[in-house]
């Protein structure tokens, strides 16, 4: 009896990895949402695990499956009880809004506005998805602030029921506002809001001066090229390198496609590639993903007024609420879809658009240094109080209100849907979302150094076997590059 | 799996050799003389093998209208293939061969990335080689053997008695508490006089629509014994219960399930209860919920079928509130031409504040029209 109990435990657990349950299950969750890029591209997820594993922040922001998953399977977590919840309308949303994911966008006019940037999962949502998935970033934010002084740091992370509450304060108003018929503005200026304000003011010196041209290449006589190597030599892991020339030549005919998704597109002659090269280490959930800089001809054949691209895979978004769960016909259409009804028209960034590229559904937008993002590691001095990080969670809580009350196919009005079910109790509502985000916001925290025993211990394959029938072609090989 | 078990396993594999009549000399089999073997053997076996081809369709329009927490609705339909099987069965003597093609769609829920759009794709649902003793089933013994992608034993079971999968399927699927199907071996040992089986497997434990992610494996055990076997009327009584010890994701989160229930696996009339507690759901070990499950399918006349199914799924029991699911569906149907049915069924799912939450689009109720047919 004894020799077959040995044998049923051995073919059971076989060799358990020593995680605990919670350690297990964020496991298992990146695993399965990452699965063929891990099978097919180990070396560039073990990047993005790597990043996720130096930065709280970073963390959170390549940890959306789970995220996903503990709204969906998890009670204990919380973040789907709620007194105000409204599975439908479904509202259209980023689906990941947290603070680094807003930033400056220019506009076809010039203007700088402050605008969400990201969309690789963007799609309809139920609001206090999206609205809880904000809240509980800028609990982690916290967490992530003042890295150079402790005392302000343990004063913005002792705050942090405060900060989420003003940004559920703000969008509750604001909500109500729009609901009422209020305009939905575009925020251009900062007011009293420091981390903000540092965003725009060197979003527009930079666009003033074009200086991504600076950094991003290099002028000889009157040729300009991409650079190679480092772009920032404080991120060694952020390169530029050549692209095979199979994948350059097969830009022009993406491009192409491109300027059919723009809503204003400029002449093709606009878009003439002069150079292009593979972006290695860039973003963190998209780490992992194909993404390579285009230098382009611009206006004229002066080289001071070249332009760079950003092209980027894209994929599905990983929603899939409330029948018929497909809302778009194509990756290429979720991006742009969302993207421009969330900004209230496509003027609010004009190159910004959707191809396929050697087969993959690509995103393609201008890089600009004038296109500064919301980045944690600036929330220091002036920009790391807790007056700070509440005037920023306040109007992006605000501006967020804006994007969830965008009219859709779903929704005339879901301004009105969601205004009515805060309305008896706004109080009530800023409360429970504050207790929310601190309760998961601190559960993901303490996933972060649960995520680094799980690297510890598995790896960055994070268990999935290595199978030699993984790997890609040669061609794709060297388009997905080695770090 | 105890050792009596195996052995009795392997008494009944060697007792077939030894029990077996001379086997009839098959030159066929014999590599060809002089020049090689086809690329692809398949079909070439000169052997009288019994092949059986079969398929199974499940069509339906569905009506849903769907419940939102602001206290408004909106209504969808839709035309869906639910089952469409293709089979292919190969027996000769003690040796069987199945496979099970599965229609489906290429993109799951809520995806855009698919194969050509989102077409309906085929995929393995069975794939399997197995042995049988003896040849012909006598007095209820039979043992089989299975390897390859292989029918689970709990959802089999539980379908096999309601037998009407064009309905509903079973919860222990539905949910996602059980696979129908994995990669992995199973065992069944039929007992005389109709008074049941015992079974068990091994599987990868992943299902059969994923890789194996971790070393453990699952093992299966089950039993439905007919206690009442001796009396010809009480024959279809049948207690049913099995234990699921298993693993899931790279974590190697426990995922272990037992089931019992009471089954009535008559010719007019089926029907059963069943409950089923799970410790370990979604890649959480610690996650505990239980499923009950009770059904019946009558056919009080030739051709005029009736069937009723309702199910109550706590999903997490250690939710701060009730974290449940409630669903029940009842259909009427007639069978217009040998072997083609019709169906109407209107079911209603029903769940909590934090389960619709959770799974937007849960709180709905829908009216189908069913065609099936199996050849």
């Amino acid at each position: 009896m004894r020799a077959s109990r040995l044998v049923l435990v051995s073919v059971v657990a076989c060799s358990g990895p020593g995680l605990d349950a919670r350690e297990a299950t964020l496991a298992s969750t990146l695993a399965r949402a990452d699965e063929t890029l891990i099978r097919a591209r180990p070396a560039l997820v073990a990047g993005k695990y790597a990043d996720m594993a130096g930065s709280t922040y970073d963390w959170y922001r390549g940890s959306l499956a789970v995220y996903a998953r503990d709204w969906q399977d998890d009670a204990t977590s919380v973040l789907a009880s709620s007194a105000f919840a409204l599975d439908a309308p479904l509202v259209l949303a980023n689906g990941d809004p947290h603070v680094e994911n807003f930033g400056a966008l220019i506009a076809a006019d010039g203007s700088i506005a402050i605008e969400e940037n990201d969309f690789d999962s963007a799609d309809y949502y139920p609001y206090l998805y999206d609205l809880r998935r904000f809240l509980v970033g800028l609990v982690v934010a916290t967490y992530a602030s003042n890295s150079d002084d402790p005392a302000a740091q343990e004063a913005a992370i002792a705050a942090r029921r405060d900060v989420a509450r003003a940004g559920a304060a703000s969008y509750a108003a604001a909500i109500a506002a729009l609901a009422a018929g209020g305009p939905a503005t575009r925020v251009t200026s900062a007011g009293s809001d420091p981390i903000l304000e540092d965003v725009l003011s060197r979003s527009h010196a930079d666009a003033a001066t074009r200086s991504e041209l600076g950094s991003l290449t290099t002028l000889s006589g009157t040729t300009r090229t991409l650079i190679r190597g480092a772009i920032d030599p404080t991120v060694p892991d952020n390169t530029l390198s050549d692209l095979p020339a199979y994948d350059q030549a097969a830009l022009a005919e993406a491009l192409a496609e491109y300027t059919q998704t723009l809503e204003s597109p400029p002449p093709p002659e606009f878009f003439t590639v002069l150079d292009a090269a593979r972006e290695l280490g860039a973003g963190v959930a998209s780490w992992p993903r194909v993404r390579a800089l285009v230098l382009v001809r611009g206006p004229s054949d002066d080289p001071s007024d070249d332009v760079v691209l950003e092209v980027k895979e894209e994929a599905d978004s990983g929603a899939g609420f409330y029948p018929p769960y497909v809302y778009f016909d194509s990756v290429q259409a979720r991006v742009t879809g969302t993207s421009r009804a969330i900004w209230r028209g496509a003027s609010a960034s004009p190159l910004w658009g959707a191809s396929t590229w050697v087969g993959f559904p690509v995103q393609v937008r201008l890089e600009s240094d004038g296109q500064k993002g919301v980045k944690t590691k600036r929330f220091t001095g002036s920009r790391g109080t807790v007056a700070a990080l509440i005037a920023l969670a306040s109007d992006l809580g605000a501006l967020l209100a804006r994007v969830h009350a965008t009219p859709s196919p779903v929704s005339d009005d879901p301004a009105g849907a969601i205004a009515a079910r805060i309305a008896s109790d706004p109080e009530g509502f800023a409360d429970e979302q504050a207790n929310v985000a601190l309760s998961y916001g601190d559960r993901a925290f303490a996933d972060y150094a649960r995520f680094q025993h799980v690297l510890d211990v598995l790896g960055p394959r994070l268990g999935v076997p290595l199978d030699p029938s993984d790997a890609p072609s040669p061609d794709l090989a060297a388009l997905f590059g080695s770090p | 799996m105890n050792r009596t078990l195996f052995a009795a396993v392997f008494l009944a594999a060697a007792s077939a050799h030894a029990d077996a009549p001379a086997p009839t000399p098959t030159p066929d089999l014999l590599p060809p003389a002089g020049k090689a073997a086809p690329a692809t053997v398949a079909g070439t076996s000169k052997l009288p093998v019994d092949i059986k081809p079969g398929l199974e369709l499940i069509a339906q329009y569905i009506y849903r209208t769907t419940y939102d927490q602001a206290g408004g609705s909106q209504w969808f339909h839709d035309i869906e293939l639910v089952r469409g099987h293709a089979s292919i069965d190969g027996t000769y003597r003690f040796s069987r061969a199945r496979m099970v093609l599965e229609a489906v769609r290429s993109e799951s829920e809520g995806a855009l990335i698919g194969v050509a759009g989102d077409s309906l794709v085929l995929r393995i649902r069975e794939a399997w080689v197995g042995f049988h003793y003896p040849e012909k089933e006598t007095d209820g013994w039979r043992t089989e053997m299975r390897a390859g992608v292989v029918p689970t034993l709990t959802i089999p079971e539980l379908e096999g008695t309601w037998m009407l999968r064009a309905v509903t399927p079973v919860p222990l699927e539905s949910t996602g508490l059980l696979a129908p199907a994995d990669l992995g071996g199973t065992i069944s040992l039929g007992l005389p006089r109709g008074y049941g089986h015992v079974d068990a497997g091994v599987y990868d434990g992943e299902g059969y629509t994923n890789q194996e992610l971790n070393r453990g494996k699952n093992l299966e055990l089950a039993a439905t014994v007919h206690p009442l076997a001796y009396f010809k009327r009480a024959q279809p009584l049948a207690v049913f219960g099995s234990f699921v010890l298993g693993s899931s994701g790279t974590g190697l989160a426990q995922s272990n399930r037992a089931t019992g229930g009471l089954l009535w696996q008559g010719r007019r009339v089926r029907a059963g209860t069943s409950f089923s507690y799970a410790w370990g759901y979604g890649d959480d070990g610690d996650q505990t919920g239980w499923l009950w499950d009770v059904f019946a399918r009558v056919e009080p006349i030739d051709r005029l079928i009736f069937g009723a199914r309702a199910f109550y799924w706590m999903r997490d029991t250690r939710a701060p509130s009730e974290d449940s699911v409630a669903y029940v569906v009842g259909a009427a149907g007639y069978r217009v031409f040998d072997p083609l049915e019709i169906f109407g069924a209107v079911d209603r799912t029903l769940p909590t504040t934090v389960a619709e939450t959770a799974l937007p689009g849960s709180n709905a109720w829908s009216l189908r029209l069913i065609a099936h047919v199996v050849f």
